[in-house]
């Protein structure tokens, strides 16, 4: 067991640098699908707009001055194209998800096509700001310190996302939209308000993640896509509208495809679809999922 | 505060349910909406709040237009909604449902969170379980507290009693008797004849989506075979 640990240390860092940064991506997806039942195909294209923002910002140069003005930007970006999501799928709120997914992914589409055609198809770095630019020593293996960070981010949000969402007035505004809008509606509470506010929220935080996956992931076509696969598995086995939920989610997903892959590199897709399916069969509303038979 | 419903029609889908309902509140007064399943008398109370879209009539408080407004907006405008199974938020504690009902909404609120638990003390006791936790009583009180806390000038009340132990009903009789004594209007859904006649002032029946008979409670007791007609009960 102890030999295990010591050869896998390395996939188990890997594994908690990819659930953080697929917890930062998939909280808002999550909690915008489980209270306004509004299914965002476009979430992965906020994730591309943010890394190449990092791109564009740090140039291929070490600097935070870069880093933090791309964090900034992308922070920025994230929350207007949030806000436009939202009204944009107002009048699909209740009209079902395929009507939802075509009018997201149909955007999704556009915001890859264009970033392809100023960028082109060629894979770009975003490196990492000075400090962390660098490997060092961790229990005698050497690890970049970048990924390191991540995950302290990864939890210094995830704790901070938790706070807000369970132990203030508008985080529980946000629980009950989750569990029943219908009756927040019924209090007085405007829907389309939180669902805008939740929107951008979960948006910025994708571009924020863009930017923060870059120096690992970097810059590329096609990224969009696999980013918003993982986190629609985090979602369905997190459950929907649960923050602990897509914690958890992110965590397993991670370790799945870091753990996965180091050893069994033969059926490291098949391992990530194994574990959502037994999660379904289990629990078909996630570990975690919230929607208890509203009504 | 004056409700007034006129050819009002709604349903879900192709499925029309209300096929043109004229019922009218009164100011200060209980009415009790009785029916068997299935005439429509919750469909009634969801379009008149806002959660079911009219096809078609009026809905008027106090002569402001609600038919085809938002719930939030039939929400601010005064009206506030008991619903049927209580709806409770199952992950919300006590006092975050009273917090987020009185943040919100929009009528003269006489009702303060203290006043609130005066007259409803054993939700002060569970003031940290959530919703999920509470017996069905309880959610009911937390239901009533809830609707009350957003300022209504009106209370539609689904079914109060669905679902509850005898002696629990009649706490909420007796709930909705002090509510009567301040002044408040209030359209009651129900089943159970035995609090609908404690409570309510005057009585409609509805049979097949539209209002069949209209009388005070006292002429409605009297009135066996009328009930016996319209409910199929004695």
């Amino acid at each position: 067991m102890t030999e295990w640990f010591a050869d896998n240390f390395v996939s188990i860092l890997n594994g908690l640098a990819i659930g953080s940064l697929l917890f930062i991506l998939a909280v808002g997806l999550s909690l915008v699908f489980g209270m306004m039942d509004v299914l965002n195909l476009g979430h992965g294209a906020l994730y591309l707009i943010g890394a190449y923002v990092g791109y564009q910002f740090t140039g291929g140069v070490s600097s935070w001055g870069g880093f933090l003005t791309a964090l900034g930007v992308a922070a920025a970006f994230g929350l207007v194209a949030g806000l436009i999501l939202s009204v944009a799928t107002e009048p699909l709120v209740g009209r079902g998800h395929l009507d939802q997914a075509l009018l997201t992914l149909g955007v999704a589409l556009v915001v890859a096509e264009v970033i392809s055609i100023i960028f082109g198809d060629d894979v770009q770095n975003v490196v990492a700001p000075p400090g962390l630019n660098e490997s060092i020593q961790v229990f005698g293996n050497t690890y970049p310190a970048y990924r390191l960070a991540l995950i302290g981010v990864g939890a210094v949000l995830a704790v901070a996302v938790w706070l807000v969402i369970e132990k203030t007035s508008l985080g529980a505004l946000i629980r009950a939209s989750v569990s029943d809008r219908e009756m927040v509606s019924a209090v007085g509470v405007d829907n389309r308000k939180v669902k805008a506010g939740v929107f951008a929220f979960g948006s910025m935080l994708a571009a924020l993640a863009g930017v923060l996956g870059g120096p690992v992931y970097g810059a590329r076509t096609g990224l969009d896509e696999t980013v918003l696969l993982l986190a629609l598995v985090v979602i369905v086995i997190g459950g929907l509208g649960s923050v602990r939920g897509a914690l958890i989610g992110s965590l397993v997903i991670g370790q799945v495809e870091s753990l996965g892959r180091a050893n069994f590199p033969d059926f490291a897709s098949f391992m990530l679809f194994g574990a959502l399916a037994l999660v379904l069969i289990v629990r078909p509303r996630g570990l975690f999922g919230s929607k208890v038979g509203a009504g | 505060m004056t409700l007034q419903i006129s050819g009002l029609t709604s349903g879900y889908g192709r499925s029309s349910v209300l096929q043109g309902v004229d019922l009218d509140v009164p100011d200060g007064r209980v009415l009790g909406l009785l029916g068997r399943n299935g005439v429509g008398k919750t469909t009634l109370i969801h379009t008149v709040m806002g959660l079911v879209r009219p096809t078609g009539g009026s809905i008027t408080l106090d002569g402001e237009e609600l038919a085809g407004r938002r719930s939030d907006q039939v929400a601010r405008a005064g009206l506030a909604l008991v619903p049927q199974g209580r709806r409770i938020w199952p992950n919300l504690d006590v006092t975050e449902h009273l917090d987020l009902a009185s943040r919100r909404g929009g009528g003269a609120g006489i009702w303060t969170v203290p006043k609130i638990l005066e007259l409803l003390p054993r939700l002060g006791e569970r003031r940290n379980h959530l919703g999920g936790q509470l017996s069905g009583g309880e959610q009911q009180m937390l239901a009533i507290a809830r609707a009350l806390l957003t300022g209504p000038r009106m209370l539609l009340m689904d079914e109060p009693s669905d679902g509850l132990a005898p002696t629990i009903v009649d706490q909420i009789g007796g709930v909705i008797g002090t509510l009567k004594e301040q002044g408040v209007t209030v359209l009651l859904v129900e089943q159970d004849l035995h609090l609908a006649f404690l409570v309510a002032d005057k009585i409609a029946v509805m049979v097949k989506g539209q209002i069949a008979h209209r009388c005070s409670t006292a002429d409605f007791r009297a009135d066996e075979p009328t009930a016996r007609r319209l409910l199929g009960v004695a």
